[in-house]
């Protein structure tokens, strides 16, 4: 079933295309990388499919509903969730507090309800709690409760982050370089949250720059260049091809 | 322990609530006094209201233009077309609201932008008082005193002396406090202040934060709206002069003074620096010394307000918060010459180790 439809999607900046007529599916279950060198549109794509940035032409098609021009808020909580490369945590918020509010989406009082403490926002807050314990338990991040999310060290706060967007029951999360400036063992540690992710029944899409990492996560990977789709395919297929090696590694001088 | 914290909390708002229902008494009915907390209460209502603006990581310097919407929304109602002032009152909050719902959903602009509109917008606000003949243009409008309530065979509150008002602004002083807190404290201050800290992010797990900040824009110029509505009968007459981006201004330095980072912060603040204008010696000009020296000393001493004092001693010890806050602010050149002079004077080197 394939979750995400994206077609003929173009951005320009100026006169420059970043992304340029990209056309890809995602499929319900799997785990999509999408690679390139530096400044081949990654997450210039991803900020087109999240709202973030406003597409040139093309479209975006997630559950059935062409969510082109949509806020990202509305295209959140239709279930399309995403984490970012920098500013991944509330950082004057304890990690509690962070993943709490990353279950924003699934209060179903008004603000009225959570302000006056009415019984059914004290009931739903109850529910909530118990629901914000059991994903930190589950990622590991439970002994940092009580931590203030910028006090916690690089690694955990991409951790955090990964949380706070799970936290909202994403039907399809978007990960930006997870595992960016990361140490080994931190990178072992977030390349076990994607499997137990997937685990979830989360379908991911990975941009990665380490193409090591790419091609251990990823059932199925896209590869990018100067904003153009040069190869699809599973790793196997992706690395013995002539595009991708001249985009990484430069053309060969002699031709 | 956290119940116990509580409770404290409670004995402490007890207390202070009788003291400030028996204050008519125990000062009794010192005029000045009593102007002075009416005054002070007025403050407290505009200061941690915008505040609550602040929270969602706008500046906004245009309070005053909603507490003038305020006050002559409610003088007009009443004088001209004859309403109760109590739905004059009620009427002011909703205008101001309205009004402010508008001006936030008209200025899609963010950041620096948003807060030279808001501070043009009570020049606005201003000018056009002055040029509407129907508003008074340059010259005061009169309002009457609030209609008296009677309960039958009980009693009747006529708004005779500022007992009365004194009265009226505690009651408006802890709604505006009770609501504000709850806000803050709920899942939407939780929200409102993601918004702050990250508006990517908190776009990203749902949360509109166009619509979160435009509604919490409007709520705070209800409240400024009241106290308007409130202003215009306590003061009898009020005029353009009144609502100048001055008074928006010391708005802001009650938030800074106090801490604008804590709830309890404006509300700290507005009461001294209301109390500092109305007891020190000198009128007028020297108003705007007092203010100057009391922001600069917050900023350079103590930049988490004087909400922050009880912290900052516990943590540092009285007699080395000043200093060690010299020493941080002091270029490090300036610092090494006067360590050096001092070890040179034979100074003890313990103490100019760091």
């Amino acid at each position: 079933m394939i979750l995400l439809h994206v077609e003929g999607l173009t951005k320009y900046f100026g006169g420059l295309a970043a992304v340029k007529d990209l056309d890809f599916d995602v499929t319900k279950g799997e785990i999509l990388g999408l690679i390139g060198p530096n400044g081949a549109g990654k997450t210039t794509v991803f900020n087109l499919l999240t709202g973030f940035d406003r597409r040139s032409r093309g479209k975006v098609i997630f559950k059935g509903h062409d969510i082109t021009g949509w806020k990202p808020s509305r295209i959140a909580a239709l279930g399309l969730a995403r984490t970012f490369q920098i500013v991944n945590v509330f950082g004057n918020q304890t990690t509690y507090e962070n993943v709490r509010l990353g279950h924003y989406l699934q209060q179903r009082n008004g603000g009225f309800h959570s302000i006056f403490r009415t019984r059914s926002a004290r009931r739903e807050e109850e529910e909530l709690q118990h629901r914000t314990i059991e994903l930190l338990e589950r990622m590991g991040l439970i002994d940092v409760k009580d931590e203030l999310a910028s006090s916690l060290p690089q690694g955990l706060q991409r951790a955090l982050g990964i949380c706070i967007a799970l936290a909202t029951s994403p039907d399809l999360l978007l990960m930006d370089e997870p595992t960016a400036g990361m140490s080994a063992e931190e990178t072992a540690n977030i390349m076990a949250m994607i499997q137990q992710t997937r685990d979830m029944g989360v379908t991911i899409v990975l941009v990665e720059h380490n193409m090591k990492m790419a091609m251990g996560c990823s059932d199925r990977i896209v590869v990018l260049n100067f904003g153009e789709k040069i190869a699809e395919g599973t790793p196997e297929e992706i690395v013995g091809k002539e595009e991708v090696i001249e985009a990484y590694l430069g053309v060969r001088r002699s031709q | 322990m956290a119940v116990r914290r509580i409770s404290s909390t409670k004995v402490i708002l007890t207390l202070l609530a009788a003291v400030l229902l028996a204050m008519p008494v125990i000062i009794s009915q010192d005029p000045r006094l009593l102007h002075t907390f009416v005054m002070a209460g007025l403050a407290i209502i505009l200061a941690t209201s915008n505040r609550l603006v602040y929270f969602t990581g706008s500046v906004h310097f245009g309070h005053i233009a909603f507490y003038a919407i305020g006050a002559y929304t409610a003088v007009l109602l009443v004088t001209k077309l004859g309403v109760l002032f109590w739905f004059a009152f009620l009427a002011a909050g909703v205008v101001a609201g309205i009004v402010a719902l508008a001006f936030a959903a008209a200025t899609k602009v963010k950041g620096f932008y948003f807060t030279l509109l808001t501070l043009a917008f009570v020049e606005v606000v201003r000018l056009t008082i002055t040029f509407t003949p129907a508003l008074g243009a340059s010259r005061a409008m009169r309002c009457p005193p609030p209609n008296p309530i009677t309960i039958p065979h009980l009693f009747t509150i006529e708004f005779a002396t500022r007992v009365e008002y004194y009265y009226f602004i505690l009651v408006l002083v802890a709604i505006t406090l009770v609501v504000l807190y709850l806000i803050e404290k709920s899942q939407v201050g939780a929200a409102l202040s993601g918004i702050a800290q990250s508006e990517p992010l908190a776009e990203s797990i749902g949360i509109n934060a166009a619509r979160h900040k435009v509604l919490t824009f409007s709520i705070c110029a209800v409240f400024a709206g009241l106290a308007g509505a409130f202003y215009a009968p306590y003061a009898t007459v009020i005029g353009p002069s009144n609502f100048t981006i001055w008074a928006s201004v010391i708005i802001w330095f009650q938030m800074v003074v106090g801490g604008a980072d804590s709830f309890w912060g404006p509300v700290i603040g507005a009461v001294s620096l209301v109390f500092l204008r109305e007891f020190m010696p000198g009128t007028g000009a020297y108003e705007n010394i007092y203010y100057a020296v009391a922001v600069l000393a917050t900023l350079f001493f103590l930049p988490g307000g004087l909400v922050s004092l009880p912290r900052v001693v516990r943590q540092k010890g009285s007699k080395g918060m000043v200093s060690l806050r010299l020493r941080e602010r002091l270029p490090k050149r300036v610092l090494a010459s006067l360590v050096a002079r001092r070890e040179k004077q034979g100074g003890k080197g313990d103490t100019a180790s760091r």
